[in-house]
């Protein structure tokens, strides 16, 4: 999730619609053949990407920092392979007939590493954290804002009480934000929003130590004894400890795996990826996330993409598949578009429908007006350059998407003499120039859980993120259709709908490539897995070491 | 004697409160109201609105806000850092350990090579490829010799840990890349001064009491030329505040350096102020510290 | 990371640079002035990028083989001269030019501003460059402009200092002290007699400088925090093919030559220049 604040992140989460049969690409595949069968013991060192600005689940805002929140927290509730929802923390649910009250039976056997049991009490103690002010209040405003009261019925019964039916409940209480945190650590921590070794969960493992900057170490939690049922495994977990090194820079951390300093890596820039092969000593595996894909959006609100004839020009000026080539050596999916091609709503259809036509993209341009060129061979029109902004934020670039930027920039130079400007700044200064629609193009992908939640934010008239300045109310109608509906036709119908209409209709949107992860580690190794739905890398708690 | 402590003394007061001062004006002078420049990029709520108004004083008089600003970094209080949610004292005391060896390492192993190639380096031809070698690396962006000793020695051969502050293992190499460029000017500096203690009369004597070339060197000459090697103290303790910054950016280490790129990076202005004003205080410290222990070495300083 | 010589050092060093070397580095600043002057005479699209030729290495075709957008790296390299030495010699014109006014000021005026002054200048001279450029470049956001100024600011106190050192032994000389027996005003005693006299040391410090403000802006643009891409500013250039140094080492090491290159044959240069003027000025 780039370009993504806390705010913005659990918006995101929250307009999860969850359907039974939303099934997601994500493989859930594991390795680990050669690393035989899984035994107990030992410490694992694993790089990582991004150091997480919080080690509050609450406060959950880095879908790269989904692996570590399940190490020590745990939600009611899982997602299956398949969208759909399985008991964790309780044991099922009920729902009342006016779609207004949640209850769910909760596990009684479960603790927190602090030794407080987890109970209903624990559960409403959660909740009625958020309506502490201050502490998040995106959460309270947009996932929470159906819910009335947290009951507790008895020890092992909690029951959510709502205002209005919403079906998004579930969703929350299956994402991190929705995780239990003992009410011992809630009432005593010091520094509760940053979180760290004084939040205690019910995870398989316990946070014991973290150097900002550097690293942090979890070690086995022994009383551990109820995941989800496809976990995988029963019983505690089979490391002893668990050390995630943050390594930022992508070549730190190939070099740290092939010389054996770290046993497994996240994110292999796909240069790289030959290094990983060709060693027989490692494997790699990669993930596609759910959500959408990695797409350009460009701003109608102002020349020159107010033209639809630009926006088609634009779109055609590039060679996705050279460029994808170029920076990702064909390791990346090309995204047709704007939904991730592992989506139920993906729309198929739409594949090789457009793109990569100079002399269309050409022609277009000379029809929009845009026919005198500059000293460096730019397209001018009335004096003006044919120039589009781009602004990335530093802090948020992943996957070398400022060089990939860098390659649509030339790339559109060269073919149509368009002046792609890609400015990588802080994330104060993009957030500023997005505010001011100083920009023409919005880059984004968005790791949530069902792609219809992603399309609300990003397509909607009232959407957070909606940065193409389109206001349709068509395409709002359909995109409340799909949210409203339980119904998985319906659904698909509508989205795919809302595709036709902002890819080929109004081209509104050039989609690049459907984002994955990618997990590199040495052979001896095993149980390394991706996220279900979610197709983030998973947490430690089937991971073995053979000895 | 007194007098010339005091002067020194009050003059490093001097700097740490311009460089204090400096900060503030740094902090007026930002882009939008100083509310807005500390906050940064952290969360914008009017709640922390409030707390920031209280803890800055920005609802009182502006000298009221500069005094208490004073009096707060005086008693080591640096503000808080919105965007992390912590007191800024408490970033800089966690991250201050790993730079002060970082740059210790670098110090010691650029003071020692540098010593070295000085006293050996005596022959015309050896003097010659060295005095190269020392314009080469000097001239040279460090951060470059960092990441080709990081693609050899450890990514290759796998010698040293890629990054972090893992043991002493880990520090090898950052030293070396910071210390090198240190060795560079030193050793040019030390052999002029080696240069110039030779041709000195006492040399002349020793020579002329048998004592050998080498003896003569390392034993009287070196001396000398340390002298003015002792006034570069104060520019080595910039090279390294200054060094650690890209060099632990590069090694991916933790520290000072780190904290204050991300803080320039994120607007965190709390925190970029603090580290400045932190860098100024260990700048005057070790250089009053090196100027008090020059007037007890050489005593025709005292006078002055 | 001020590493170009300390000042005092500088002074006192009396290196003697063999012909072949002043020759070398009279070369290279040659091509790097000429890269300056006419980039397109000797190289071609800095930008004109090839998906389907990326990190390939040193050929007859590309001499400094090719980035990770499939750029030629020498045509990178020769138009980046344009880029970072100007860089270079804008902060140092912002330098010299507050040394100058700053210096005077010092030297000029009575005690007490000249101890306030110099005292600043001696705690900035010496206080770490990169700091004081961070610590602008956090108030005023990153980018070009923003860098050299940072690095110009930055710089000044050097300048500052030799000024003032310098003003004060003119202010005694015997010129001075007759002009103003014989009644000149103060104005005209500056601009006539003190500030030509001042400027002396200047060019030769101001060479040496450079290499020092090329140097700081490749460190500050490596962390990210000068010219944007695509430009082919050297030390961008480093910091972006730095991710490839394990497959494609000539994406970062030869921009970094270059900048070696050029730093190297200022300071002998300027070295040389300063010795052979070292009686004249002083």
């Amino acid at each position: 999730m780039r370009r993504i604040r806390p705010a913005a992140a659990v918006i995101a989460l929250t307009l999860i619609l969850t359907t039974a049969a939303c099934s997601s690409g994500s493989s859930g595949s594991t390795a680990g053949a050669e690393a035989g069968q899984p035994v107990s013991g030992g410490s694992l060192t694993w790089a990582v990407e991004t150091e997480p600005i919080t080690f509050n689940p609450h406060q959950y805002a880095q879908a790269k920092a989904r692996l570590l929140v399940w190490n020590t927290f745990e939600a009611l509730l899982t997602h299956d392979s398949r969208g759909g929802h399985l008991p964790w923390l309780s044991t099922g649910h009920e729902v009342s007939a006016d779609g207004k009250i949640y209850t769910f039976k909760l596990r009684t056997d479960v603790s927190f590493s602090d030794g407080t049991k987890f109970d209903a009490a624990a559960v409403k103690a959660n909740v009625d954290q958020f309506l502490v002010e201050g502490y998040n209040p995106t959460v309270l405003a947009v996932q929470l804002r159906n819910l009335d009261r947290v009951e507790v019925v008895d020890p092992a019964t909690v029951a959510f009480h709502l205002k209005q039916p919403d079906v998004l409940l579930l969703d929350f209480l299956s994402s991190p934000q929705g995780a239990q945190v003992s009410p011992k650590s809630l009432k005593e921590a010091k520094n509760l929003k940053a979180g760290g070794p004084e939040l205690a969960g019910t995870g398989p493992f316990i946070l014991d130590r973290y150097t900002a900057g550097q690293e942090v170490h979890f070690t086995r939690n022994p009383a551990y004894n109820w995941a989800p049922a496809n976990a995988g495994h029963t019983g505690p977990a089979y490391l002893d400890e668990i050390t995630y090194r943050f390594l930022k820079e992508s070549s730190v951390r190939v070099g740290a795996l092939t010389s054996g300093q770290v046993q497994v890596i996240e994110g292999v820039p796909a240069t790289d990826e030959a290094l990983i092969t060709a060693n027989r000593q490692l494997s790699l595996q990669r993930g596609l996330n759910s959500g959408s894909a990695y797409s350009y959006y460009l701003n109608t609100a102002h020349a020159p993409f107010d033209d639809l004839r630009v926006r088609q020009a634009f779109r055609e000026a590039v060679d996705v598949e050279a460029v994808l080539t170029g920076v990702y050596r064909g390791s990346a999916t090309r995204a047709w578009s704007v939904i991730g091609p592992t989506s139920p709503f993906y729309d198929s259809t739409l594949e090789k429908t457009y793109s990569g036509d100079t002399a269309k993209a050409n022609r277009l341009l000379d029809e929009a007006g845009w026919t005198a060129r500059d000293a460096e061979g730019f397209r001018t029109k009335d004096g003006k350059r044919l120039t589009v902004r781009l602004v990335q934020s530093a802090p948020f670039v992943r996957d070398r998407r400022d060089v990939l930027a860098q390659a649509v920039q030339a790339a559109v130079k060269q073919s149509a003499g368009i002046d792609l400007n890609v400015a990588l700044v802080d994330q104060g200064t993009a957030t500023k120039a997005l505010a001011d629609g100083e920009y023409e193009v919005f880059d984004n992908s968005r790791a949530d859980t069902d792609a219809g939640a992603a399309l609300n934010l990003l397509l909607h008239s009232g959407g957070a993120i909606n940065r193409t300045g389109l206001k349709d109310p068509a395409l709002d109608k359909l995109l409340e259709e799909g949210q409203a509906s339980g119904d998985q036709a319906k659904r698909l119908a509508a989205y795919q709908q809302v595709q036709k209409l902002v890819i080929t209709d109004q081209a509104l949107i050039l989609p690049l490539y459907a984002p994955a992860d990618q997990v590199a580690s040495a052979t001896t190794v095993g149980g390394l897995s991706f996220e279900p739905t979610a197709g983030v890398p998973g947490s430690a708690y089937n991971v073995w070491l053979s000895k | 004697m007194i007098t010339a402590i005091a002067r020194r003394v009050a003059s490093g007061a001097i700097v740490l409160w311009a460089a204090a001062t400096a900060a503030y004006l740094a902090l007026l002078a930002a882009p939008g109201d100083i509310v807005d420049a500390i906050i940064g990029d952290g969360a914008d709520t009017p709640q922390i609105r409030s707390q920031i108004i209280a803890e800055w004083n920005l609802d009182r008089p502006a000298i009221v806000q500069y005094l208490d600003y004073l009096l707060r970094a005086a008693q080591g209080d640096l503000g808080r850092s919105y965007l992390l949610q912590r007191p800024v004292r408490d970033v800089i005391g966690e991250q201050i350990l790993p730079t002060l060896k970082l740059a210790v390492a670098a110090a010691v192993f650029g003071v020692v090579l540098a010593l070295i190639l000085a006293v050996t380096t005596r022959h015309r031809w050896v003097r010659r490829v060295s005095s190269t070698a020392e314009l080469i690396i000097v001239s040279t962006p460090p951060f470059l010799i960092g990441i080709v000793l990081l693609s050899v020695f450890s990514f290759r051969f796998g010698l040293f840990p890629v990054s972090g502050d893992r043991g002493w293992a880990g520090l090898v190499l950052p030293a070396i890349t910071l210390g090198l460029p240190i060795a560079g000017v030193l050793a040019q500096v030390l052999r002029d001064g080696l240069d110039r203690a030779l041709d000195e009369p006492f040399a002349v004597t020793a020579r002329a009491r048998g004592l050998r070339e080498r003896a003569v060197l390392v034993r009287h000459a070196l001396r000398h030329a340390l002298m003015p090697a002792v006034t570069l103290l104060g520019w080595l303790s910039g090279v390294l505040i200054g060094g650690v910054v890209i060099i632990e950016q590069v090694f991916g280490r933790p520290g000072l350096g780190q904290v204050t790129l991300q803080a320039v990076g994120n607007g965190d202005m709390p925190v970029v102020l603090a580290v400045v004003v932190f860098a100024a205080a260990a700048f005057v410290l070790i250089n009053t510290a090196a100027d008090l222990a020059y007037l007890l070495i050489d005593p025709r300083l005292r006078r002055s | 990371m001020s590493l170009a010589l300390p000042r005092p050092a500088t002074r006192r060093l009396s290196l003697r640079i063999p012909r072949p070397g002043l020759a070398l580095a009279g070369i290279v600043l040659g091509l790097a002035a000429a890269a300056v002057l006419w980039p397109s005479a000797f190289a071609g699209d800095p930008l004109a990028a090839d998906p389907l030729r990326v990190l390939e290495g040193p050929s007859a075709a590309h001499w400094f083989g090719t980035d990770q957008l499939g750029r030629d790296v020498l045509d990178r390299v020769v138009h980046g001269a344009r880029h970072s030495l100007s860089i270079g010699v804008a902060a140092t014109l912002i330098a010299v030019g507050a040394g100058l006014l700053l210096g005077l000021l010092a030297g000029l005026t009575h005690r007490f501003a000249d101890e306030a002054l110099s005292r600043t200048f001696d705690a900035l001279s010496a206080f770490p460059l990169v700091l004081l450029a961070l610590l602008f470049i956090a108030i005023a956001g990153t980018g070009t402009t923003s860098l050299i100024v940072a690095i110009g600011i930055a710089t000044t106190p050097h300048y500052a200092r030799v000024v003032r050192a310098q003003t004060l032994v003119v202010r005694r000389a015997p010129y001075v002290t007759h002009a103003v027996a014989f009644g000149a005003s103060r104005t005209r005693l500056v601009l006539r007699h003190v500030l030509p006299n001042v400027l002396g040391p200047i060019p030769v410090l101001a060479m040496i400088g450079l290499g020092e403000a090329i140097l700081i802006a490749a460190g500050l643009s490596f962390l990210g925090l000068g010219p944007q891409p695509p430009s082919p500013e050297w030390g961008a250039m480093l910091s972006e093919g730095r991710g490839y140094l394990h497959i494609a080492w000539w994406a970062s090491v030869l921009p970094g030559c270059a900048v070696t290159a050029t730093v190297i044959s200022l300071t002998v240069i300027g070295r040389h220049l300063q010795n052979r003027f070292e009686g004249r000025i002083q």
